[in-house]
Protein backbone atom coordinates (compact mmCIF):
# COMPACT_ATOMS: atom_id res chain seq x y z
CA UNK A 1 0.00 0.00 0.00
CA UNK A 2 1.34 3.58 -0.87
CA UNK A 3 2.34 5.42 2.16
CA UNK A 4 2.84 9.22 2.69
CA UNK A 5 6.57 10.36 3.10
CA UNK A 6 8.42 13.48 3.75
CA UNK A 7 8.86 15.71 0.37
CA UNK A 8 12.72 17.02 0.17
CA UNK A 9 12.17 20.68 -0.51
CA UNK A 10 13.12 20.65 -4.46
CA UNK A 11 12.85 17.31 -5.57
CA UNK A 12 10.81 16.31 -8.15
CA UNK A 13 10.70 12.32 -7.92
CA UNK A 14 8.94 13.36 -4.58
CA UNK A 15 6.28 15.36 -6.18
CA UNK A 16 4.71 12.22 -6.58
CA UNK A 17 3.91 11.61 -3.32
CA UNK A 18 2.41 15.43 -2.77
CA UNK A 19 0.18 13.99 -6.01
CA UNK A 20 -1.35 11.80 -3.89
CA UNK A 21 -2.90 14.21 -2.07
CA UNK A 22 -3.97 15.75 -4.19
CA UNK A 23 -5.75 13.15 -5.73
CA UNK A 24 -7.42 11.83 -2.74
CA UNK A 25 -8.74 15.31 -2.18
CA UNK A 26 -10.02 15.43 -5.74
CA UNK A 27 -11.99 11.93 -6.12
CA UNK A 28 -9.74 10.79 -8.53
CA UNK A 29 -10.97 7.08 -8.93
CA UNK A 30 -8.19 4.56 -7.07
CA UNK A 31 -7.07 7.09 -5.09
CA UNK A 32 -8.80 8.20 -2.50
CA UNK A 33 -12.88 9.31 -1.55
CA UNK A 34 -13.75 12.83 -2.10
CA UNK A 35 -14.70 14.07 1.64
CA UNK A 36 -15.33 17.76 2.78
CA UNK A 37 -12.53 18.02 5.13
CA UNK A 38 -12.72 20.15 7.95
CA UNK A 39 -10.37 18.20 10.20
CA UNK A 40 -8.26 15.54 10.34
CA UNK A 41 -5.64 14.19 12.58
CA UNK A 42 -7.56 16.05 15.28
CA UNK A 43 -4.52 15.32 17.90
CA UNK A 44 -6.90 16.90 21.28
CA UNK A 45 -9.61 14.58 19.77
CA UNK A 46 -9.52 11.48 18.00
CA UNK A 47 -6.90 10.21 15.87
CA UNK A 48 -9.08 10.70 12.75
CA UNK A 49 -11.78 12.95 12.82
CA UNK A 50 -14.18 14.37 9.88
CA UNK A 51 -16.83 16.52 10.10
CA UNK A 52 -19.92 17.47 7.73
CA UNK A 53 -20.48 21.03 8.04
CA UNK A 54 -23.83 20.48 5.78
CA UNK A 55 -26.47 20.76 8.37
CA UNK A 56 -28.93 19.04 5.79
CA UNK A 57 -27.42 16.13 5.10
CA UNK A 58 -24.52 15.63 7.15
CA UNK A 59 -22.50 13.21 4.71
CA UNK A 60 -19.41 12.71 6.78
CA UNK A 61 -18.33 9.07 5.67
CA UNK A 62 -18.46 7.23 2.79
CA UNK A 63 -17.14 3.73 2.24
CA UNK A 64 -17.35 1.65 -0.73
CA UNK A 65 -16.84 -2.11 -1.29
CA UNK A 66 -14.53 -2.93 -4.59
CA UNK A 67 -17.65 -2.75 -7.02
CA UNK A 68 -18.69 1.06 -5.86
CA UNK A 69 -21.40 -0.08 -3.75
CA UNK A 70 -21.60 1.48 -0.11
CA UNK A 71 -20.22 -0.75 2.82
CA UNK A 72 -20.15 1.72 5.04
CA UNK A 73 -22.09 5.28 5.32
CA UNK A 74 -22.71 7.66 7.93
CA UNK A 75 -24.73 10.74 7.21
CA UNK A 76 -27.69 12.01 8.59
CA UNK A 77 -29.94 8.79 8.78
CA UNK A 78 -27.34 7.38 11.17
CA UNK A 79 -24.70 4.71 10.38
CA UNK A 80 -25.72 2.14 7.64
CA UNK A 81 -24.26 -0.94 6.45
CA UNK A 82 -24.04 -1.41 2.80
CA UNK A 83 -26.75 -4.30 1.28
CA UNK A 84 -25.90 -7.19 1.50
CA UNK A 85 -25.36 -6.61 5.71
CA UNK A 86 -21.84 -7.35 6.45
CA UNK A 87 -22.12 -8.69 9.74
CA UNK A 88 -20.82 -6.22 12.38
CA UNK A 89 -17.95 -7.82 14.90
CA UNK A 90 -18.87 -6.58 18.47
CA UNK A 91 -16.30 -7.33 21.62
CA UNK A 92 -18.56 -9.68 23.43
CA UNK A 93 -20.73 -8.36 26.70
CA UNK A 94 -20.37 -4.59 24.35
CA UNK A 95 -24.00 -4.54 23.89
CA UNK A 96 -25.61 -4.14 27.12
CA UNK A 97 -29.78 -3.59 28.17
CA UNK A 98 -28.95 0.20 27.61
CA UNK A 99 -28.08 -0.20 24.48
CA UNK A 100 -31.42 -1.64 23.70
CA UNK A 101 -34.71 0.45 23.57
CA UNK A 102 -37.43 -1.13 25.96
CA UNK A 103 -40.02 -2.60 24.35
CA UNK A 104 -37.94 -4.07 21.14
CA UNK A 105 -36.92 -7.27 21.65
CA UNK A 106 -39.87 -9.47 20.04
CA UNK A 107 -40.78 -13.00 20.65
CA UNK A 108 -39.13 -13.41 17.09
CA UNK A 109 -35.38 -12.09 18.53
CA UNK A 110 -35.64 -15.03 20.84
CA UNK A 111 -34.18 -18.29 19.65
CA UNK A 112 -36.83 -21.13 19.96
CA UNK A 113 -36.06 -23.46 23.49
CA UNK A 114 -34.09 -20.72 24.68
CA UNK A 115 -35.84 -19.14 27.55
CA UNK A 116 -34.95 -21.24 31.17
CA UNK A 117 -36.83 -21.42 34.12
CA UNK A 118 -34.38 -19.13 35.42
CA UNK A 119 -35.18 -16.33 33.16
CA UNK A 120 -38.90 -16.43 34.33
CA UNK A 121 -40.42 -13.76 36.80
CA UNK A 122 -42.50 -14.91 39.34
CA UNK A 123 -45.28 -13.42 38.07
CA UNK A 124 -44.81 -15.91 34.91
CA UNK A 125 -48.03 -18.11 36.07
CA UNK A 126 -46.89 -22.31 36.22
CA UNK A 127 -48.37 -25.05 37.34
CA UNK A 128 -49.11 -25.47 40.92
CA UNK A 129 -47.78 -28.81 42.44
CA UNK A 130 -49.64 -28.17 45.54
CA UNK A 131 -52.74 -29.33 46.59
CA UNK A 132 -54.93 -26.66 48.12
CA UNK A 133 -51.89 -24.36 47.91
CA UNK A 134 -54.83 -21.77 48.07
CA UNK A 135 -56.00 -22.70 51.61
CA UNK A 136 -59.58 -22.56 50.54
CA UNK A 137 -60.86 -25.75 50.65
CA UNK A 138 -61.60 -27.25 54.74
CA UNK A 139 -63.47 -30.30 54.06
CA UNK A 140 -62.45 -32.04 57.44
CA UNK A 141 -64.00 -28.69 59.74
CA UNK A 142 -62.41 -25.08 59.16
CA UNK A 143 -61.91 -24.24 63.33
CA UNK A 144 -59.23 -26.88 65.44
CA UNK A 145 -58.49 -26.43 68.32
CA UNK A 146 -54.67 -27.16 69.76
CA UNK A 147 -54.43 -30.32 66.58
CA UNK A 148 -52.43 -33.07 67.56
CA UNK A 149 -49.11 -34.38 65.24
CA UNK A 150 -49.44 -34.97 62.24
CA UNK A 151 -53.39 -34.15 62.32
CA UNK A 152 -54.93 -32.40 59.03
CA UNK A 153 -56.85 -29.19 59.02
CA UNK A 154 -57.06 -27.44 55.52
CA UNK A 155 -57.24 -30.38 52.51
CA UNK A 156 -53.90 -31.42 52.34
CA UNK A 157 -52.42 -29.36 55.66
CA UNK A 158 -51.08 -31.00 58.41
CA UNK A 159 -50.20 -29.78 62.02
CA UNK A 160 -46.81 -30.78 64.04
CA UNK A 161 -46.93 -28.86 67.56
CA UNK A 162 -43.39 -29.14 69.03
CA UNK A 163 -41.45 -30.59 66.13
CA UNK A 164 -38.29 -29.38 68.58
CA UNK A 165 -38.49 -29.30 72.29
CA UNK A 166 -41.59 -29.04 74.07
CA UNK A 167 -44.55 -27.01 75.30
CA UNK A 168 -45.37 -25.49 72.32
CA UNK A 169 -49.18 -25.29 71.62
CA UNK A 170 -50.99 -24.46 68.25
CA UNK A 171 -53.82 -23.13 69.92
CA UNK A 172 -55.62 -22.60 67.23
CA UNK A 173 -55.64 -23.55 63.50
CA UNK A 174 -58.67 -21.99 60.94
CA UNK A 175 -60.13 -20.87 58.25
CA UNK A 176 -60.03 -17.38 57.85
CA UNK A 177 -61.58 -15.30 55.39
CA UNK A 178 -60.63 -11.62 57.20
CA UNK A 179 -57.33 -11.24 57.24
CA UNK A 180 -57.14 -13.07 53.35
CA UNK A 181 -54.22 -12.21 50.82
CA UNK A 182 -54.81 -9.50 47.81
CA UNK A 183 -57.71 -11.88 45.51
CA UNK A 184 -58.03 -14.60 48.06
CA UNK A 185 -61.23 -16.08 49.38
CA UNK A 186 -59.48 -17.63 52.39
CA UNK A 187 -56.51 -18.18 54.37
CA UNK A 188 -55.04 -20.17 57.03
CA UNK A 189 -54.85 -18.49 60.43
CA UNK A 190 -52.81 -19.86 62.91
CA UNK A 191 -52.39 -18.39 66.88
CA UNK A 192 -48.84 -20.73 68.29
CA UNK A 193 -47.68 -20.45 71.92
CA UNK A 194 -44.03 -21.25 71.96
CA UNK A 195 -42.52 -22.68 74.98
CA UNK A 196 -39.00 -24.40 73.96
CA UNK A 197 -40.82 -25.93 71.08
CA UNK A 198 -41.28 -24.87 67.29
CA UNK A 199 -44.20 -25.97 65.44
CA UNK A 200 -45.07 -26.85 62.13
CA UNK A 201 -47.55 -26.23 59.49
CA UNK A 202 -47.03 -28.38 56.37
CA UNK A 203 -48.00 -30.22 53.72
CA UNK A 204 -46.50 -33.35 51.95
CA UNK A 205 -45.74 -33.87 48.34
CA UNK A 206 -44.57 -37.75 47.42
CA UNK A 207 -41.41 -38.81 45.78
CA UNK A 208 -40.29 -41.09 42.56
CA UNK A 209 -42.39 -44.12 43.86
CA UNK A 210 -45.82 -42.55 44.54
CA UNK A 211 -47.23 -39.70 43.38
CA UNK A 212 -44.76 -37.91 41.33
CA UNK A 213 -41.41 -37.75 40.94
CA UNK A 214 -39.60 -34.82 42.46
CA UNK A 215 -36.03 -36.66 41.93
CA UNK A 216 -33.35 -34.63 40.26
CA UNK A 217 -35.27 -31.70 39.88
CA UNK A 218 -34.57 -28.39 41.71
CA UNK A 219 -38.68 -27.22 42.94
CA UNK A 220 -39.25 -23.24 44.61
CA UNK A 221 -41.90 -22.79 46.71
CA UNK A 222 -43.33 -19.76 48.19
CA UNK A 223 -45.79 -18.48 50.86
CA UNK A 224 -47.55 -15.79 51.25
CA UNK A 225 -47.23 -14.99 55.00
CA UNK A 226 -48.88 -12.05 57.05
CA UNK A 227 -48.03 -11.59 61.25
CA UNK A 228 -46.88 -8.72 63.49
CA UNK A 229 -43.94 -10.79 65.29
CA UNK A 230 -40.46 -11.04 63.95
CA UNK A 231 -38.42 -13.66 62.97
CA UNK A 232 -41.25 -15.96 64.06
CA UNK A 233 -42.22 -17.58 60.59
CA UNK A 234 -40.39 -18.67 57.94
CA UNK A 235 -40.32 -21.67 54.84
CA UNK A 236 -38.30 -24.48 54.37
CA UNK A 237 -38.52 -27.28 52.19
CA UNK A 238 -37.00 -30.79 52.59
CA UNK A 239 -36.64 -34.35 51.65
CA UNK A 240 -37.95 -37.73 52.71
CA UNK A 241 -36.17 -38.63 56.18
CA UNK A 242 -35.40 -34.59 57.01
CA UNK A 243 -32.65 -34.80 54.53
CA UNK A 244 -31.19 -31.49 52.99
CA UNK A 245 -34.13 -28.95 54.54
CA UNK A 246 -33.46 -25.38 53.04
CA UNK A 247 -35.25 -22.39 54.24
CA UNK A 248 -36.57 -19.07 53.49
CA UNK A 249 -36.04 -15.65 55.27
CA UNK A 250 -38.24 -15.29 58.74
CA UNK A 251 -40.54 -12.68 57.99
CA UNK A 252 -39.78 -9.24 59.14
CA UNK A 253 -42.76 -8.91 61.49
CA UNK A 254 -44.18 -6.25 59.54
CA UNK A 255 -47.62 -6.91 59.74
CA UNK A 256 -48.27 -7.26 55.93
CA UNK A 257 -48.21 -10.10 53.51
CA UNK A 258 -44.80 -11.11 52.40
CA UNK A 259 -44.03 -13.81 50.23
CA UNK A 260 -41.28 -15.81 51.96
CA UNK A 261 -39.46 -18.69 49.41
CA UNK A 262 -37.03 -21.05 49.28
CA UNK A 263 -35.44 -23.07 46.67
CA UNK A 264 -34.46 -26.71 46.52
CA UNK A 265 -32.63 -29.13 44.18
CA UNK A 266 -33.95 -32.57 45.33
CA UNK A 267 -31.55 -35.64 45.22
CA UNK A 268 -31.66 -38.10 42.55
CA UNK A 269 -32.80 -40.43 45.72
CA UNK A 270 -35.90 -38.18 46.67
CA UNK A 271 -38.84 -40.16 47.42
CA UNK A 272 -40.90 -40.45 49.84
CA UNK A 273 -43.28 -37.45 52.07
CA UNK A 274 -40.78 -34.75 50.77
CA UNK A 275 -42.71 -31.40 52.50
CA UNK A 276 -42.84 -28.34 52.78
CA UNK A 277 -42.72 -26.90 56.10
CA UNK A 278 -44.29 -23.74 57.50
CA UNK A 279 -42.20 -23.38 60.77
CA UNK A 280 -43.69 -21.14 63.44
CA UNK A 281 -40.99 -19.91 66.12
CA UNK A 282 -41.75 -17.77 68.81
CA UNK A 283 -45.37 -16.96 69.78
CA UNK A 284 -47.40 -15.46 67.37
CA UNK A 285 -50.80 -15.26 65.51
CA UNK A 286 -49.65 -16.00 61.81
CA UNK A 287 -51.76 -16.31 58.49
CA UNK A 288 -50.77 -18.18 55.62
CA UNK A 289 -51.84 -17.66 51.79
CA UNK A 290 -51.25 -18.60 48.67
CA UNK A 291 -48.70 -21.18 48.70
CA UNK A 292 -47.21 -22.64 45.66
CA UNK A 293 -44.75 -25.31 44.52
CA UNK A 294 -43.37 -25.05 41.17
CA UNK A 295 -40.22 -26.82 38.94
CA UNK A 296 -37.18 -24.54 38.69
CA UNK A 297 -35.40 -22.22 40.55
CA UNK A 298 -37.61 -19.38 40.42
CA UNK A 299 -40.46 -19.00 42.49
CA UNK A 300 -44.07 -18.46 41.32
CA UNK A 301 -46.91 -16.13 42.35
CA UNK A 302 -49.76 -18.14 42.93
CA UNK A 303 -52.17 -18.58 40.37
CA UNK A 304 -55.51 -19.89 41.40
CA UNK A 305 -57.28 -23.09 39.89
CA UNK A 306 -60.44 -23.05 38.53
CA UNK A 307 -63.04 -24.36 42.12
CA UNK A 308 -63.39 -27.44 40.54
CA UNK A 309 -60.28 -28.50 39.87
CA UNK A 310 -59.24 -27.14 43.25
CA UNK A 311 -61.64 -29.28 44.43
CA UNK A 312 -61.45 -31.89 42.38
CA UNK A 313 -57.66 -32.63 43.85
CA UNK A 314 -58.64 -31.95 47.43
CA UNK A 315 -61.17 -34.96 46.60
CA UNK A 316 -58.37 -37.68 45.41
CA UNK A 317 -57.40 -37.67 49.37
CA UNK A 318 -60.37 -36.89 51.32
CA UNK A 319 -64.32 -36.72 50.51
CA UNK A 320 -67.42 -36.86 52.33
CA UNK A 321 -70.05 -39.06 51.28
CA UNK A 322 -73.77 -37.73 52.00
CA UNK A 323 -74.45 -35.62 55.66
CA UNK A 324 -78.37 -35.36 54.26
CA UNK A 325 -81.62 -36.23 55.41
CA UNK A 326 -82.26 -40.40 53.78
CA UNK A 327 -78.21 -39.73 52.58
CA UNK A 328 -76.46 -41.93 52.77
CA UNK A 329 -78.99 -45.09 53.14
CA UNK A 330 -78.51 -48.39 53.28
CA UNK A 331 -81.50 -50.62 52.92
CA UNK A 332 -82.92 -54.15 51.58
CA UNK A 333 -84.70 -57.27 52.97
CA UNK A 334 -83.35 -59.67 54.70
CA UNK A 335 -84.17 -62.56 56.46
CA UNK A 336 -83.51 -62.17 60.53
CA UNK A 337 -79.31 -61.91 60.52
CA UNK A 338 -79.20 -62.04 57.16
CA UNK A 339 -77.19 -59.56 55.56
CA UNK A 340 -77.35 -56.02 53.21
CA UNK A 341 -74.47 -54.94 51.18
CA UNK A 342 -74.48 -51.87 49.11
CA UNK A 343 -71.35 -50.55 47.18
CA UNK A 344 -70.26 -47.41 47.70
CA UNK A 345 -68.39 -45.10 44.77
CA UNK A 346 -65.68 -42.43 45.94
CA UNK A 347 -66.56 -39.05 43.98
CA UNK A 348 -62.75 -39.59 42.61
CA UNK A 349 -59.93 -42.05 42.67
CA UNK A 350 -57.59 -42.10 45.28
CA UNK A 351 -54.16 -42.91 45.52
CA UNK A 352 -54.25 -45.95 47.96
CA UNK A 353 -56.81 -48.32 49.69
CA UNK A 354 -58.90 -45.70 51.68
CA UNK A 355 -59.83 -45.31 55.35
CA UNK A 356 -63.64 -45.14 55.77
CA UNK A 357 -65.42 -43.48 58.93
CA UNK A 358 -68.86 -43.44 59.64
CA UNK A 359 -69.25 -40.07 61.05
CA UNK A 360 -72.22 -39.89 63.80
CA UNK A 361 -75.16 -42.37 64.79
CA UNK A 362 -77.21 -43.07 61.94
CA UNK A 363 -80.77 -43.80 62.27
CA UNK A 364 -81.59 -47.65 61.95
CA UNK A 365 -84.56 -49.62 61.25
CA UNK A 366 -84.83 -53.57 62.18
CA UNK A 367 -80.94 -53.58 62.14
CA UNK A 368 -77.34 -52.04 63.50
CA UNK A 369 -75.42 -49.16 62.81
CA UNK A 370 -73.59 -49.86 59.10
CA UNK A 371 -70.30 -51.34 58.63
CA UNK A 372 -68.04 -51.61 56.21
CA UNK A 373 -66.00 -54.75 55.08
CA UNK A 374 -63.79 -54.06 52.24
CA UNK A 375 -62.67 -50.64 50.18
CA UNK A 376 -59.94 -49.83 47.66
CA UNK A 377 -59.21 -46.99 45.72
CA UNK A 378 -62.41 -46.82 44.42
CA UNK A 379 -65.06 -47.39 46.69
CA UNK A 380 -66.34 -49.30 49.80
CA UNK A 381 -68.37 -51.80 50.69
CA UNK A 382 -71.44 -50.55 53.74
CA UNK A 383 -73.17 -53.46 55.58
CA UNK A 384 -76.17 -53.75 57.71
CA UNK A 385 -77.78 -57.08 58.93
CA UNK A 386 -81.05 -57.35 59.63
CA UNK A 387 -82.52 -57.79 63.16
CA UNK A 388 -85.31 -59.52 62.23
CA UNK A 389 -87.20 -60.33 58.79
CA UNK A 390 -88.17 -57.55 56.73
CA UNK A 391 -87.07 -54.38 55.66
CA UNK A 392 -83.92 -53.38 57.31
CA UNK A 393 -82.08 -49.81 56.44
CA UNK A 394 -80.03 -47.26 58.36
CA UNK A 395 -79.67 -43.64 56.96
CA UNK A 396 -78.62 -40.19 57.97
CA UNK A 397 -80.95 -38.49 59.33
CA UNK A 398 -79.07 -35.11 60.70
CA UNK A 399 -76.43 -33.31 59.15
CA UNK A 400 -72.95 -34.06 59.89
CA UNK A 401 -74.36 -38.32 59.93
CA UNK A 402 -72.09 -39.37 57.12
CA UNK A 403 -69.12 -41.38 55.53
CA UNK A 404 -65.82 -40.09 55.15
CA UNK A 405 -62.96 -41.14 53.10
CA UNK A 406 -59.68 -40.86 53.14
CA UNK A 407 -56.32 -41.82 51.62
CA UNK A 408 -53.16 -40.03 52.45
CA UNK A 409 -50.24 -41.41 50.93
CA UNK B 1 -58.89 -37.39 59.63
CA UNK B 2 -60.33 -40.85 61.10
CA UNK B 3 -60.39 -41.87 64.18
CA UNK B 4 -56.73 -42.67 63.74
CA UNK B 5 -54.21 -44.60 66.34
CA UNK B 6 -50.98 -42.65 68.20
CA UNK B 7 -50.07 -44.34 70.60
CA UNK B 8 -49.83 -47.72 71.56
CA UNK B 9 -49.59 -49.87 74.98
CA UNK B 10 -47.59 -52.88 75.91
CA UNK B 11 -50.97 -54.46 76.52
CA UNK B 12 -52.45 -53.99 73.32
CA UNK B 13 -54.46 -51.16 73.93
CA UNK B 14 -53.77 -48.32 71.76
CA UNK B 15 -54.53 -44.05 72.13
CA UNK B 16 -56.81 -43.27 69.21
CA UNK B 17 -57.95 -39.62 68.39
CA UNK B 18 -60.19 -38.14 66.08
CA UNK B 19 -59.16 -34.82 64.80
CA UNK B 20 -62.46 -33.41 63.38
CA UNK B 21 -64.43 -33.73 66.67
CA UNK B 22 -61.28 -32.88 68.84
CA UNK B 23 -62.20 -36.53 70.55
CA UNK B 24 -59.78 -39.02 71.65
CA UNK B 25 -59.12 -42.07 74.41
CA UNK B 26 -57.65 -45.27 74.61
CA UNK B 27 -59.50 -47.82 72.85
CA UNK B 28 -58.72 -51.84 74.76
CA UNK B 29 -56.89 -54.61 73.28
CA UNK B 30 -60.05 -56.78 72.87
CA UNK B 31 -61.79 -53.60 71.04
CA UNK B 32 -59.31 -53.51 68.03
CA UNK B 33 -61.12 -55.84 65.77
CA UNK B 34 -60.59 -56.86 62.23
CA UNK B 35 -63.56 -56.79 59.78
CA UNK B 36 -65.95 -59.59 58.76
CA UNK B 37 -66.45 -60.89 55.23
CA UNK B 38 -69.52 -61.92 54.04
CA UNK B 39 -69.12 -65.20 55.07
CA UNK B 40 -68.76 -64.24 58.59
CA UNK B 41 -64.86 -64.80 58.65
CA UNK B 42 -62.30 -62.11 59.97
CA UNK B 43 -60.89 -60.30 57.12
CA UNK B 44 -56.74 -59.20 57.97
CA UNK B 45 -56.89 -56.34 55.57
CA UNK B 46 -58.93 -54.27 57.42
CA UNK B 47 -59.55 -53.24 61.08
CA UNK B 48 -61.96 -51.17 62.95
CA UNK B 49 -61.56 -48.86 65.55
CA UNK B 50 -64.77 -47.19 67.25
CA UNK B 51 -64.41 -43.59 68.80
CA UNK B 52 -63.86 -44.03 72.43
CA UNK B 53 -66.11 -40.89 73.06
CA UNK B 54 -69.13 -42.58 71.94
CA UNK B 55 -69.64 -40.09 69.45
CA UNK B 56 -71.12 -43.45 66.95
CA UNK B 57 -67.65 -42.32 64.91
CA UNK B 58 -66.17 -45.84 63.16
CA UNK B 59 -63.36 -46.00 61.19
CA UNK B 60 -62.43 -48.97 59.24
CA UNK B 61 -58.73 -48.72 58.34
CA UNK B 62 -56.82 -50.59 55.48
CA UNK B 63 -53.68 -52.79 55.97
CA UNK B 64 -51.94 -50.14 53.68
CA UNK B 65 -52.66 -46.95 56.31
CA UNK B 66 -55.52 -45.37 54.48
CA UNK B 67 -55.65 -42.12 56.35
CA UNK B 68 -52.48 -42.71 58.78
CA UNK B 69 -50.10 -44.83 57.41
CA UNK B 70 -47.34 -45.46 59.45
CA UNK B 71 -49.67 -45.44 62.77
CA UNK B 72 -52.48 -47.44 61.41
CA UNK B 73 -49.66 -50.18 59.77
CA UNK B 74 -47.97 -50.06 63.55
CA UNK B 75 -51.28 -51.02 64.55
CA UNK B 76 -51.83 -54.39 62.01
CA UNK B 77 -48.32 -55.55 63.26
CA UNK B 78 -48.87 -54.87 66.99
CA UNK B 79 -52.47 -56.88 66.58
CA UNK B 80 -50.87 -59.77 64.70
CA UNK B 81 -48.05 -60.11 67.19
CA UNK B 82 -50.73 -60.18 69.89
CA UNK B 83 -53.46 -62.32 68.37
CA UNK B 84 -52.20 -63.86 65.65
CA UNK B 85 -53.16 -63.07 62.03
CA UNK B 86 -56.80 -63.36 60.73
CA UNK B 87 -55.91 -65.48 58.16
CA UNK B 88 -54.13 -67.71 60.34
CA UNK B 89 -50.51 -67.03 58.91
CA UNK B 90 -49.45 -66.10 62.26
CA UNK B 91 -50.09 -67.38 65.48
CA UNK B 92 -50.33 -65.81 68.73
CA UNK B 93 -46.91 -64.79 70.05
CA UNK B 94 -45.17 -65.66 67.02
CA UNK B 95 -41.89 -64.01 66.16
CA UNK B 96 -42.08 -59.87 65.86
CA UNK B 97 -40.29 -60.19 62.56
CA UNK B 98 -42.77 -62.92 60.92
CA UNK B 99 -45.65 -60.52 62.45
CA UNK B 100 -44.36 -58.05 60.54
CA UNK B 101 -43.23 -59.74 57.23
CA UNK B 102 -46.71 -61.07 57.31
CA UNK B 103 -48.36 -57.54 57.50
CA UNK B 104 -45.40 -56.04 55.46
CA UNK B 105 -46.43 -58.64 52.38
CA UNK B 106 -50.52 -56.97 52.93
CA UNK B 107 -49.56 -53.76 52.47
CA UNK B 108 -47.96 -54.55 49.31
CA UNK B 109 -50.27 -56.51 47.97
CA UNK B 110 -52.68 -53.92 48.25
CA UNK B 111 -51.19 -50.56 47.72
CA UNK B 112 -47.70 -51.74 46.41
CA UNK B 113 -44.38 -51.73 47.52
CA UNK B 114 -43.93 -48.32 47.89
CA UNK B 115 -46.21 -47.77 51.02
CA UNK B 116 -44.15 -49.53 53.54
CA UNK B 117 -43.69 -46.99 56.21
CA UNK B 118 -42.27 -48.59 58.88
CA UNK B 119 -38.33 -49.10 59.42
Amino acid sequence: MPTLNDVLAGSLQQSVQVQQIIDALKGTPNKGVPVALVSLNDQSNYALTVQNDDPTNSRALSILKADGTPFLTCDINGVSLGSPTTPVTLPTGSITSGQIADGTIATADLANNAVTNAKLGTDTARLNLLTNGGFEIWQRATTFSAPGVAAYVADRWLTYPNISGAGSTLNTVARDTANVDAGSLSCMSVTHTKSTGNSLIYSNFNGATAEFSVANKTLSCSVRVKTSTANAVRVSMLENGNVGETFSSYHTGGGTYETLSVTKAFTGSAAGNCQIRIYLEASCTAYLDNAMLVVGSVPADYAPLHPADDLARCLRYYEVIGSGSFFPMVAGYQAAGGGIYVAIPYKAHKPVASTITKVGTWSTVNCGQPSTNGADNDGFNATITATATGYAYVYSSAAGQSWTVEANP
Amino acid sequence: MSVRPVLFHPDGSCDVVYDELGHGGTIPAAEIRWTTNIDNSENHNYIVLNCPDGCGASSTHPVGGGAAPAEVQQMFVEKTKRDGCACGQCAPGDADALCESHVRLNVNRMDGAFRWQLG
